[in-house]
């Protein structure tokens, strides 16, 4: 096989990702006045400012760095909301309800538009925090693992990404182990495929 | 005279405090059974019980629909009010809580506990803004905001009273009023209140001698007391709602209530308990006081009782009869004879409780400075009236104890007395006048009709704020200017120094940029051109009023400059247009200059200028001016629309502005249209051709009705829009929250709220519709005169055809619940209204699909009056085309006048058609869904429509779309015989012109070949020396048929056919239906306008013929 190993592996590269999350819409703040910009993937505009519009992220970010617009950092990307989820993290067992792309915005969004962002180096420090514990999380998840289901809403991209080799192998290995398991285990096994199922959903 | 009190266990144990809803529906307790209770007054079985707190609850506090509790286990929490829900633990002390006290906004909480601090908590955000007051000695026994929300009043467990500044971070002690120590006793819950009277002047304080202490709440001077003569200290007052009575209980088991106007004590009662707290009802004025044995009593009717007092003899009077407690008594024995005493009295409560109550469901009064000083003068000019009054009843009644007069001047509310010789005499008629029952009867009903008079508003920039608050209490930084170009703002380093910051939204066209600023300029107006800056004057600095401009663009070196006024006069108002500078003085004048400071013009106006703006894309401005009193809390503006090149005016009239509401912006939209915003919530518009009427566009007051809902939040994000400009479909504004009436100094974002004209039933479906169709129309409209187009609800023009479209499309839609509901009239009349004759088609095959044939029918009538009516049309512009083009050829002598404007008017023809061709297919586009239903239809629809079918397409194909077909379509009995008839007749026709072309062409070949590949326009121009003579020899009709190609031939068609074959057609069916009479009369109609015109310009022709032979002979005379 030709193909890159992370290929074969049904994984993103973290540039992928990147890209991916890029489509996200966000609110910018046109600086310069522009007539509507039409691109091959869609049309955008007119900016006027100051009157706030929503684009793709690639295309704010690229805006950004003319100096052609501030972007409006979502919803969530401020200290107080970050404050409160982490702790809900901390708190409870379940992910808390990011954006199923939030690492990957938030990245973006810090990384070449800080000065839009109030309290930016807090915000990174709490992403990171987040980040952290939410993979302690998963890792503890490791255990309750078993050849049917695993359940981990809210998680983003990137963090399934992350764990998206290993899981795989580990469900397919299990599978294997199951089939060739004796008969007796039988019960035991849909028993217990009952309760993930009911905790599924 | 006994009193009813209605006593009722609802605690077990001691109640603590109580507190009233707003509305005065149901009553708060807090009991020492760690409960909380929210007792309905109407319906027991909406009162509930809340169990949160884990000790005794010791405080409540009530702010509109939130109140606060405080309890021993330290913690305090806010609930929501009627649910009872509690929102959250605002914050938590290791000792118990003693007081609660909401601040006037109900945004902060002050809580004292016996931990020595005072806590003052922003409820909205709980976690960051907490400022604390440390350093007590003692423990703190009550704790109240002052009316501004800036100074806070502590009472501590020695009588010791505080006032602290909290208007800034660091919460600094103003005054302690040391005088009255020892002021609590004995127990240590026991409770001591603070209370503020309705107009907010005064506070009171139980004192140490057995009396209440009344404090001025400008300079916290003492001012008078309440005494009570019995050897017992107070723990407990409250005011009455309008400040006419002061009731107290002490400590041992009596409640009293004295008069406020002269203090004297009108009633004791001995309750079987102790009572703990009292209060009056906020509307009723009855009394509710709870006691240490769990009881809520209540004491309806106390106000009507005690007002009967006043006619009664003896004060006070003891409603516990069997007590004796006349030797105190019998000293303050007053009589009283007048029989109008109490009906005066009567008067002067209700007036001032409808006062009180005008200003408490006002709510948006406070909507700024303005509004707050007139508020406040109202408040002030309605106890002067009381004042007066009072002091005349006093006169009246009193006329024999000259003591008592003294004792009067020394009132409740301070609005000084020197005021009292003002308008005396005017109250003194009034009063006179009352003696008679039916005449106070129509004072009374006059002031039920007042509103609140507000004074005059001030000038204003549109878009300045006055100094803005910052979080951390200085105010330093306003917006002299905030438009949809940019942002002018100043912040004030001292007395004399600010920098002023100029910052366009669009960077492109000027860099941000500072300056230091000597002048302190306080008004400022920004466009694309540049930025014009001016000031007042001001005496003391020696400083005359000044004008100053900054230009964007700058060739030359000094381009900016500055002007100085003379002495007295000082510029209010400054406005730019895309020509030149404009500044409103105090003088009434109105100056204009150019960019370069050139003075052009000065005029004067009627009024003292409010706002004016000018229009960034032409050189117009409207002046808005006072033109007489405030008059039942309308402002009397006018506005006055003027045009700064020809320096004419262009429209002055009134402004129509909202009931007790301010003008706060005003400015032109996009398209260079003036427009308004005021207090209220309300935007208009100033439509031109509907003969200048103000078109109210947007109503931000429903919008804020309609996001309602009884959550806590939504109650303190009550949400102001600040105008900042208007489009054809937004109102852009800047959304505030909360309690920000002005622009904030962080990033203001500018959103967009989609204008809504206020029609009715907006929450339909129907009524949204409606008001889209009523907007776009106007807006169509308005376009429409800007461009010098006609308008004309009937005449589809090619330039809105997007905008007929989008009607076309909501009518549809509108007719079609029209059918669904079976309301054929109304589905009618809204056909009559639909613009594009393929629409028209398609509301039939609406009708029949809800199979409403009547309906059908008439609006077939519907449509064929309107092919005639656009047939009618076209005619009379080829007509116009003609004539003009006649007047063209005249004006070129010695070209060909004859062949070139016919061509061009067969062209416009064919372009016509094409675009006539366009919509429909758009039409077809967009209305798809209606195009699928279509299909639906015609299945449903018997075989007489398929004829019909291919009888359309045919038409269609051949170019002639522009006959009704319809006529046939439906009810015709051999509908494909005809059509092929017609087909066969066309076919001949097109023959005919095939040949007559080849003729004309062959004939007109010789003279000039290349012609037929020149434009129109160009032909126009060259000259052809065919002879006149033998042109006008020609018959129009071979004229028509000097077409180049065969793509003209549906005109062709057109013209030459419609006598032949058209007409024929219908007269084919004549014997089916009085519908196809009509419509051939009708075609028939058009074909003999067509003829006459044809004859006129025949007779046009031969006139100018004439002319064009009597210069030719001149000429060669």
């Amino acid at each position: 096989m030709a193909l890159p190993k992370y290929v074969q592996q049904n994984v993103f590269t973290p540039a992928e990702i990147e890209f991916i999350s890029e489509y996200e819409q966000i609110t910018i703040l046109p600086l310069q006045r522009m007539e509507t910009l039409t691109l091959l993937e869609g049309t955008y505009g007119p900016f006027r400012p100051p009157i706030t519009i929503k684009v793709p992220l690639w295309l704010a970010v690229t805006l950004k760095k003319k100096h052609k617009c501030s972007i409006q950092p979502p919803k969530w990307l401020n200290i107080d909301t970050l404050k409160k989820k982490k702790q809900k993290e901390e708190s409870l067992e379940t992910f808390s309800d990011l954006p199923y792309h939030y690492l990957e915005i938030s990245t973006i969004l810090l990384d070449c538009a800080s000065d839009d962002i109030p309290y930016s180096d807090e915000i990174k420090i709490l992403l990171k925090d987040i980040q952290e514990i939410r993979k302690r999380k998963t890792k503890s998840g490791l255990d309750l693992i078993n050849s049917n289901n695993i359940q981990l809403d809210n998680l983003g991209l990137m963090e399934i990404n992350e764990i998206r080799p290993f899981f795989s192998k580990a469900f397919n290995d299990m599978r294997k182990l199951e089939e060739v398991l004796p008969n007796s285990q039988d019960s035991q096994t849909t028993q217990s495929f009952n309760t993930s199922r009911n905790s599924a959903y | 005279m006994k009193a009813q009190i209605n006593t009722e266990l609802i605690h077990e144990g001691c109640i603590n405090d109580l507190c009233y809803s707003l509305k005065g529906k149901s009553i708060i307790t807090v009991g020492d059974d760690l409960k909380i209770k929210i007792k309905n007054l109407k319906n027991e079985n909406e009162s509930k019980i809340l169990n949160h707190h884990m000790k005794k609850v010791t405080t409540i506090d009530m702010f509109e629909r939130i109140f606060v509790t405080g309890s021993e286990d330290g913690t305090v929490m806010l609930f929501e009010y009627p649910s009872g829900t509690c929102r959250k633990i605002l914050t938590r002390f290791t000792l118990p809580v003693r007081c609660v006290s909401f601040s006037p906004d109900g945004k902060r909480v002050a809580i004292a506990s016996d931990e020595l601090k005072i806590r003052i908590i922003n409820i909205l955000d709980i976690s960051n803004s907490i400022l604390t007051i440390e350093n007590f000695e003692n423990k703190i026994k009550a704790v109240q905001f002052d009316p501004t929300g800036k100074f806070i009043i502590s009472v501590d467990a020695l009588g010791l009273i505080k006032i602290w500044d909290i208007s800034n971070s660091e919460p600094t002690l103003v005054d302690n009023i040391p005088k009255i120590m020892g002021l609590v006793s004995r127990k240590n819950n026991e409770k001591c209140n603070i209370a503020w009277n309705s107009n907010k002047k005064h506070f009171a304080i139980p004192g140490n001698n057995n009396d209440i202490l009344v404090f001025s709440g400008k300079d916290w001077s003492l001012l008078y007391k309440f005494e009570s003569n019995l050897n017992k200290p107070i723990t407990s007052i409250a005011w009455s709602a309008n400040s006419w009575y002061m009731a107290a209980s002490d400590n041992e088991s009596n409640i009293l209530i004295w008069r406020t106007q002269d203090k004297k004590l009108l009633v004791k009662y001995h309750h079987t308990f102790q009572p703990i707290k009292l209060a009056w009802s906020p509307r009723d004025n009855d009394i509710a006081f709870v006691d240490e044995s769990g009881n809520l009593n209540i004491w309806s009717g106390a106000k009507q009782y005690l007002d009967s007092l006043n006619n009664n003899s003896t004060f006070p009077v003891n409603i516990n009869e069997d007590e004796n407690d006349s030797e105190n008594v019998s000293e303050n024995i007053i009589k009283d004879d007048k029989n109008n005493m109490k009906e005066l009295f009567n008067l002067f409560e209700d007036i001032e409780a409808e006062e009180d109550l005008n200003v408490k469901e006002n709510p948006t009064n406070n909507d700024d400075v303005q509004m707050v000083n007139s508020k406040e003068k109202q408040s002030h000019t309605s106890t002067n009236i009381n004042d007066e009054e009072e002091i005349i009843v006093n006169e009246d009644s009193y006329d024999s104890e000259d003591e008592d007069i003294d004792d009067f001047v020394e009132d409740d509310d301070g609005a000084g007395y020197s005021e009292r010789g003002y308008d005396a005499p005017i109250s003194m008629k009034k009063i006179r006048t009352r003696h008679r029952r039916k005449e106070v009867r129509f004072e009374n009903d006059e002031y039920k009709a007042s509103y609140p008079i507000i004074d005059p508003q001030e000038a204003f920039q549109p878009g300045s704020t006055p100094l803005l608050t910052s979080s951390g209490g200085s105010s330093n930084k306003k917006y002299l200017a905030f438009n949809m170009l940019g942002s002018v703002s100043s912040v004030r380093h001292d007395e004399e120094i600010s920098t002023i910051h100029v910052e366009y939204h669009d960077r492109s066209v000027l860099r941000p940029y500072s300056f230091t600023d000597h002048r302190n300029y306080s008004m400022a107006s920004l466009s694309e051109h540049g930025t014009v800056f001016a000031c007042e004057g001001n005496v003391e600095n020696n400083i005359r009023s000044t004008l100053y401009f900054k230009p964007v663009e700058t060739w030359a070196t000094k381009s900016d400059w500055s002007l100085e006024l003379n002495d007295n006069e000082n510029i209010q108002v400054v406005a730019l247009t895309n020509k030149g500078i404009v500044a409103a003085t105090d003088k009434k004048y109105i100056r204009f200059f150019t960019f370069s400071g050139f003075q052009k013009q000065i005029i004067s106006v009627k009024g003292k200028v409010v706002s004016m703006s000018g229009s960034s894309t032409s050189n117009q401005i409207i002046i808005v001016y006072h033109n007489g009193n405030v008059f039942n809390g309308d402002q009397c503006l006018e506005y006055m629309y003027y045009d700064a090149d020809k320096f004419k005016v262009i429209k002055k009239d009134e402004l129509p502005i909202s009931q007790n509401s301010t003008l706060k912006w005003i400015g032109f939209t996009e398209y260079g249209i003036p427009a308004t915003y005021d207090s209220e919530g309300v935007g208009r518009i100033l439509v031109k051709h509907l003969d200048y009427q103000w078109i109210p566009v947007i109503d931000t007051s429903y919008l804020n009705k309609n996001k309602e809902s009884d959550t806590i939040a939504n109650q303190f994000n009550e949400i102001t829009y600040w105008a900042v400009g208007m489009t054809e479909k937004h109102l852009l504004c800047v959304i505030l929250k909360g309690s920000d009436h002005y622009l904030q100094f962080q990033k203001p974002i500018v959103s967009e709220i989609n204008l809504q004209t206020p029609l009715l039933q907006l929450e339909t479906q129907d009524g949204m519709l409606e008001e889209k169709i009523y907007r776009t129309k106007l807006f169509m409209n308005i376009k429409k005169e800007q461009n010098d187009d006609i308008i004309d609800d009937d005449v589809e023009d090619s330039k809105y055809a997007k905008e007929d479209l989008e009607i076309d499309k909501l009518l549809l839609t509108l007719i079609m619940n029209a059918c669904k509901e079976g309301n054929i009239q109304r589905a009618f009349d809204l056909t009559s209204s639909l613009r594009l004759v393929a629409s028209v088609e398609k509301a039939v095959l609406i009708a029949v699909r809800y199979h409403l044939s009547s309906l059908a029918e008439r609006i077939q009538l519907i449509q064929e009056a309107k092919y005639a009516k656009q047939k009618e049309r076209e005619l009379n512009k080829n007509k116009k085309k003609k004539i003009n083009n006649y007047k063209n050829s005249e004006e070129h002598s010695d070209e060909e006048p004859g062949s070139p404007e016919l061509l061009e008017t067969t062209e416009d023809f064919e372009t016509n058609n094409n675009k006539e061709m366009d919509y429909i297919k758009k039409g077809n586009n967009i209305n798809n869904n209606i195009t699928k239903k279509e299909t639906n239809i015609k299945k449903n629809i018997n075989k007489e429509t398929t004829g019909k079918k291919i009888f359309n397409q045919q038409y269609k194909s051949t170019g002639e779309i522009k006959r009704n077909p319809f006529a046939v379509e439906i009810k015709s009995p051999k509908p494909q015989h005809t059509s092929k008839n017609l087909l066969d007749a066309i076919e001949q026709v097109k023959n005919e012109h095939i040949n007559k072309v080849k003729k004309r062409k062959s004939l007109l070949n010789h003279g000039s070949s290349s012609e037929d590949s020149l434009a129109p326009e160009k032909r126009v121009k060259t000259s052809v020396n065919s002879s006149i003579v033998g042109f006008f020899g020609v018959d129009s009709s071979k004229k028509s048929s000097k077409n180049k190609s065969m793509k003209s031939n549906s005109i062709d068609i057109d013209e030459a056919s419609t006598s032949g074959i058209t007409y024929n057609e219908p007269e084919d069916d004549n014997k089916s239906e009085d519908n196809e009479n009509k419509f051939i009369n009708e075609n028939i109609e058009v074909k003999n306008s067509k003829e006459k015109s044809l004859s006129t310009i025949k007779k046009e022709k031969h006139a100018l013929l004439e002319k064009f032979k009597f210069k030719e002979k001149n000429t060669t005379n």
